[in-house]
């Protein structure tokens, strides 16, 4: 008997029972009755304008995406096609270069082909860019959130190196070309970090208030330590110190906001629980950034559904690998990228893909609908917001070859005020690039980017504008 | 996860094995690097410095690589944590950090701070604060009742728990009041809350969670001797991945480390401490992969992947400790076993009990040494969703790539989407040479797939097998240009092999310093080698790589 194969080719794939029913509820508790409570917002923020990329790997199963846009997306083309666009026609940086499907990732903000090594090239991503627009002020200027990743702590250690290319399947925001926003991929410490403080019960507020005050002093002398420790340091050295500096300002910035809040709080529903599947923490994380667009803590945040490559198999005691391999699909023998390599020839990893389309759209519209609420005096929140929604590879099968990098599923939700038109289902760019797309938006956020190598020599597609 | 790194190991390209992987002579000192450009050379001594008189050296071509401030890692955090309380606290909000990967990697380039990390790490500075001052009764002595009795007693307390947090052989008086300061400025009415404040301060202070190395040279070549305080902080981190306790900074205040002798007693007290077995399993979980084996294919390994571990861990602590030859790493007769692990390999286990102990296998068994170990073997194992590629790729790249060092790429573009015909009668070797004969892959398949073929009698659980599917397997060879009939043989070639000592430098002083190893680094290398003579010990290189300019001097950016 003969067979052909690819060399790392597959046909057997596991069958076992699902773990998981299908029907298991999705996010957590819909628990606000009220309209928000902006606790930061300025007067006549009504509705402040927002940004938020939600963001898959791998692609689709096919490559023309007609599945995504027509049944995945479904439900949400119902309900938002006003507010929708389809882009067709649109390239990841990387095109026509062949490489690995699981690089775009991080080139999926920047507009830009990393090949590999985190200092040859890149830049700040197109949400730090928005943020430092519309988001400076906010207690936190943007916030990072993500499902599974994949571990590469033993791949580095000890001059193993050979897998770092495999770390930007992690993250798709960087604060500047060299350095990364890595998503927060447990989402307990998420809620405990980002709004546990904002949602404490009033008879706890002189408490907390004497205990913010304290905290504010601590931190103001640490930050005055590290600036000062930062003198004394090499440049490379000072850039490491940085973000220590940032992240205690940021931390200094949310207490100093809270103590101004003066006791006002901000309901922010439950701490998510652990043990949750990919959709379930998906869910979660986008519950947290609706609470903290809600409650005005910031402006801009990013959402990841996994990272590119997919994890290991999750053990026991590790939570944060526990819903690496949609083991409540029923698909226990792999991850999703494992399976990608599958999909030209196996239906079980097609359906795969599929059932993950839909029910990452699921997850986004549990969103919108949430996120809908927010309206003021009429206003929905989508007319002043862009929602990027999309997946910076095309066909999931491809892989060292173009055809991941063509014909990426993008889509954007909202108008921005007018400012980014809306209602295109299908908008057929012609082979531009993904980067000419989010100079639209630096355009709709009224961004200069002047200064900004990348995105200064990018066209932006001006049917949205 | 598998099916990626294996893609990784479908190569082209691959480098001139021999001409490039380490199997040379290791005395290559030249006068240029890489670059071509003339190298810069000489060593100055900071003010407060010290000279190290090292031994002379055989290669005096010495660069050394900018060493990037290194934050503290999760391990690092804990460690230096259960220093400082003097005990076996550490504060548990620092597991939450568990959440990515990213800041508990080794290198200091690599090692990022995001906005999160701020949050955790202050929680944590109070869940130690709070620990100190009430349940360890930090400076009680001083108070009476919630005022301050006793400046002085304050002040000592302070500047005690300074020392062992900054790692500090002496605290300046002018650290000691800006903490005092801070602890005076508050105005709590209970002073015991002030003091807590500040020693959140001290917690949440960079110089605490960051190695930072401040002092400056004005040499032209940018590189300066470091001082026994910077020394101290290093050695403390390489050999007990914490900050030096107490007992360790008074010791360190009381030597000269100008003197090698000295300095070569102060580590190999370090390496006599149980503190050490923090290197001895990092060593072999993370160079040696061993961490994998949590995450083992076979659900039989995952069961067993305690024993696995300690059977790695008995044995590397014992190459260690009993100082044996680097060889015996890949090339040797015995291991360490229980009763029950010894029956899961299906040797002898009469008189064995739950306790490990070694096991000298005789002639006829083909274990001994790494590679017939269950957690070398296991934890590289992969899903039966690659049953084409397996883990006979998968471990001969981990054999050439981490233990001989030897430069493997990425695969050619395209090659993982080639289709080749395969015969579905025959053995999983020939389907494996199949799959690899193309051009594009085979440069480099030809060095791999031996290597996997003659562990291939091990299965995914490290189990002996003779035959697969109805199938005898063939586990005969050629490495380096040297034929071997088994496993036995091939680690007999390995173990004569340069590659395994100048690769157990590499990666050893690449852990040590906290980043990769690279051509500037060749000299510092070489001259390690020199010293450990024509057999190189384990214990040897760890104490000659402590002792070592790499190790001693600091490159300025």
């Amino acid at each position: 008997m003969k067979s052909k194969i690819k060399p790392m080719g597959s046909r057997r794939l596991h069958r076992r029972s699902f773990l998981r029913g299908s029907g298991v509820a999705l996010g957590l508790p819909f628990l606000e009755a009220m309209l928000p409570r902006n606790v930061f917002s300025a007067p006549g923020d009504a509705v402040p304008e927002r940004f938020l990329v939600v963001n898959w790997s791998l692609g689709t199963h096919e490559g023309n995406h007609n599945h995504w846009r027509n049944t995945a997306m479904a439900g949400i083309k119902s309900a938002y096609g006003t507010k929708l666009n389809f882009y067709d026609y649109l390239n990841n940086a990387h095109y026509p270069d062949p490489h690995w499907h699981t690089l775009p990732e991080a080139q999926f903000l920047t507009g830009y082909s990393i090949q590999g090594v985190r200092n040859d090239g890149g830049t700040k991503s197109v949400d730090q860019l928005i943020a430092e627009k519309i988001s400076a002020s906010n207690p936190v200027e943007s916030i990072h959130l993500g499902g599974q990743y994949r571990h590469i702590n033993h791949d580095e250690d000890f001059g193993r190196r050979v897998y770092r290319n495999l770390n930007y399947s992690n993250h798709v925001s960087w604060k500047s070309k060299s350095l990364p926003n890595y998503p927060i991929t447990n989402p307990a410490s998420a809620f405990t970090s980002y709004l546990a403080s904002l949602g404490v019960p009033s008879s706890e507020q002189i408490q907390l208030s004497a205990t913010l005050q304290r905290k504010k002093s601590i931190l103001d002398y640490v930050l005055s330590n590290i600036k000062r420790l930062k003198a004394d340091l090499g440049s490379e050295d000072r850039q490491k110190l940085d973000e220590y500096l940032t992240s205690f300002n940021s931390l200094e910035r949310k207490v100093a906001a809270s103590i101004e809040s003066n006791g006002e709080t901000c309901a922010v529903g439950a701490v998510p629980s652990n043990n949750l599947t990919i959709h379930e923490q998906a869910a979660a994380n986008l519950d947290i950034i609706y609470h903290a667009f809600k409650c005005d803590l910031t402006r801009v945040a990013t959402m990841m559904f996994t990272s590119g490559v997919g994890g290991a198999a999750p053990r026991d005691d590790q939570l944060d690998r526990r819903t690496a391999q949609y083991g409540n699909f029923g698909f226990n023998g792999g991850t999703l990228h494992a399976y990608s390599h599958q999909i030209s020839r196996s239906n079980e990893a097609k359906n795969l893909f599929k059932r993950v389309a839909v029910e990452n759209a699921n997850v986004l519209k549990g969103f919108l609908d949430k996120f809908s609420t927010l309206a003021v005096d009429g206003v929905s929140p989508l007319d002043k917001s862009i929602i990027l929604y999309g997946s910076p590879a095309g066909y999931a099968s491809a892989h060292q070859n173009n055809a991941a990098s063509v014909r990426l599923p993008i889509s954007t939700i909202g108008n921005l005020g007018g400012k980014f038109k809306s209602g295109m289902h299908n908008l057929s760019l012609g082979g531009r690039q993904l980067k000419d797309l989010h100079r639209s938006f630096l355009a709709a956020y009224g961004v200069d980017v002047s200064q900004n190598a990348i995105f200064r020599t990018a066209n932006p597609v001006t049917q949205v504008l | 996860m598998y099916l990626l790194i294996i893609s990784a190991f479908l190569l082209s390209g691959c480098v001139d094995f021999l001409g490039q992987s380490g199997f040379r002579a290791s005395n290559t000192a030249g006068g240029t690097t890489p670059e071509g450009t003339t190298t810069p050379g000489g060593i100055t001594t900071p003010v407060g410095g010290t000279e190290v008189s090292n031994v002379p050296e055989l290669c005096t071509d010495l660069i050394i690589s900018p060493k990037v401030i290194h934050r503290l890692n999760r391990d690092e955090y804990i460690n230096s944590a259960r220093i400082i309380t003097e005990s076996s606290f550490y504060p548990a909000v620092i597991d939450s950090m568990t959440e990515s990967s990213f800041g508990f990697i080794n290198y200091a380039s690599n090692i990022t701070t995001n906005d999160i990390h701020g949050s955790i790490f202050f929680a944590a500075a109070e869940q130690m604060a709070s620990h100190m001052v009430q349940n360890k009764n930090f400076a009680a002595s001083c108070f009476n009742g919630q005022s301050v009795q006793d400046v002085a007693c304050i002040k000592q307390n302070l500047s005690d728990l300074i020392s062992t947090t900054f790692r500090l052989l002496s605290v300046p008086s002018s650290v000691l009041n800006e903490f005092y300061n801070f602890f005076t400025s508050l105005t709590d009415v209970n002073k015991k809350n002030s003091l807590e404040s500040t020693l959140v301060a001290v917690f949440s202070d960079p110089r605490f969670l960051y190695r930072a190395e401040t002092a400056q040279t004005n040499a032209a070549s940018g590189v300066r001797s470091l001082s026994s305080q910077e020394i101290l902080s290093r050695l403390s981190y390489y050999l007990w991945g914490s900050g030096p306790s107490k007992e360790l900074i008074a010791r360190a205040a009381s030597l000269n480390f100008s003197s090698e002798s000295t300095l070569r007693s102060f580590v190999v007290e370090m390496l006599n401490d149980p503190k050490s077995d923090y290197l001895v399993e990092t060593l072999m979980t993370r160079w040696l992969n061993i961490a994998r084996v949590d995450t083992a294919a076979s659900a039989e390994a995952q069961r067993l992947r305690s024993l696995f571990f300690n059977e790695s861990k008995y044995y590397f602590k014992n190459l260690i400790a009993n100082n044996r030859p680097v060889s015996e790493m890949v090339d040797s007769k015995y291991s360490f076993l229980n009763k029950e692990l010894a029956e899961h390999y299906g040797v002898n286990s009469a008189g064995l009990s739950s306790e490990f102990s070694r096991y000298d296998f005789d002639g006829s068994q083909k274990r001994g040494a790494l590679l017939a170990q269950g957690s070398f073997l296991a934890a590289l194992g992969t899903t039966d969703m690659e049953p084409h590629m397996s883990h006979i790729v998968v471990r001969g790249v981990s054999v050439l790539r981490d233990i001989t060092c030897t430069p493997i790429g990425d695969p050619p573009d395209g090659a993982t989407d080639t289709e080749i015909e395969i015969d579905e009668s025959k053995s999983k070797r020939e389907k494996i040479e199949a799959v690899t004969s193309p051009a594009a892959c085979i440069s480099c398949h030809s060095l791999i797939n031996p290597i996997g073929f003659a562990l291939d009698n091990f299965d995914l659980s490290a189990k002996y097998r003779e035959n697969y599917e109805g199938k005898t397997i063939d586990v005969s060879g050629s490495f380096v240009k040297t034929a071997f009939s088994d496993l036995g043989e091939l680690k007999t070639i390995l173990g004569k092999s340069p590659s395994i000592p100048k690769c157990a430098v590499d990666k050893v002083l690449s852990f040590a310093m906290g980043r990769q190893v690279d051509a500037n680094d060749r000299c510092a290398v070489d001259n390690i080698l020199n010293r450990l003579g024509e057999e190189p010990k384990f214990r040897d290189l760890i104490v000659e790589i402590a002792l070592s300019n790499a190790m001693l001097t600091k490159k300025e950016d």
